[in-house]
């Protein structure tokens, strides 16, 4: 194994991604934190908007 | 952002979207510019994570408990000349430590041979993807030290005074770091790359 090699290797692992589901449900799990950290931080005329409006700030914009 | 403005569901580009912008707004309880910055890090963060981890899915797990605890942190992130991402790679950093104590055993080569890190690329290429699951083994053997500097080096392609910047080393102790941690790389992914060859003789 050299170097080049071994760097190539490397760059090649740029390529990964997460993947779709698991994004899907971190950003369901962001858009609850979020929701508590509103309620913690006192926020709650936050809270009145709907739900659909907080989750679209997390949703893929692709 | 003033209380009762409306909070904006999307972010342009330019001024508005630069890193700085996005966390001030996101402090200021702007859930889409959070939303922008989890965007813009998320597969940096899981490529980290994958090789703190070895496998997609606990990369996936401890991706989603660095953004969480970023997202509960933001309030005490403070600039001064260090970029948001270094922010997230400690956290990820911490993070990783945080769950390797919990772990029972430390993973072993075969268990990361027989998962790979994505299906996609087996498909396209089972001799790559062979080579980027013993190269994920041979990474998470490496010291922290050694293993930030070469995924910020290597694998994101950060330049070596920016690694200096985010780690708070200087741009000749990183190079020096990258020397050593490349030269431990290569002998784990040789050791690594011995033991799955010994076990497909087995089977």
């Amino acid at each position: 194994m050299n170097d080049d090699r071994l760097v190539r290797m490397l760059a090649a692992l740029r390529t990964e991604r997460m993947e779709r589901t698991a994004d899907q449900k971190l950003r369901a799990r962001l858009e609850n934190a979020w929701t508590v950290r509103e309620t913690q931080s006192g926020l709650g005329w936050r809270l009145r908007r709907p739900l659909a409006t907080s989750a679209s700030s997390f949703a893929r914009r692709s | 952002m003033a209380v009762g403005r409306a909070r904006p569901v999307d972010l342009t580009g330019g001024e508005a979207g630069t890193d700085e912008a996005l966390v001030r707004a996101a402090k200021s309880g702007d859930a889409s510019a959070f939303g922008e910055l989890y965007e813009r890090y998320r597969d940096a963060i899981y490529r980290y994570c994958l090789s703190r981890t070895g496998t997609a899915h606990d990369a996936e797990d401890l991706t989603s408990d660095v953004f969480v605890k970023a997202l509960h942190s933001i309030d005490s992130y403070q600039e001064r000349g260090l970029p948001f991402v270094a922010f997230l790679y400690r956290i990820a950093r911490n993070a990783a430590i945080d769950r390797a104590r919990t772990m029972k055993q430390p993973l072993s080569v075969d268990e990361l041979v027989t998962e790979p890190s994505s299906k996609q690329n087996v498909e396209a290429d089972a001799s790559l993807a062979v080579d980027s699951s013993i190269l994920l083994a041979a990474l998470t053997k490496l010291k922290t030290e050694h293993r930030d500097v070469i995924v910020m080096r290597f694998i994101e392609g950060y330049s070596a005074l920016e690694v200096a910047a985010a780690l708070g080393k200087t741009e000749g102790a990183v190079r020096t770091l990258q020397h050593r941690a490349l030269e431990r790389l290569r002998k784990e992914f040789d050791d690594a790359e011995r033991d799955a060859a010994r076990k497909v003789r087995r089977s």
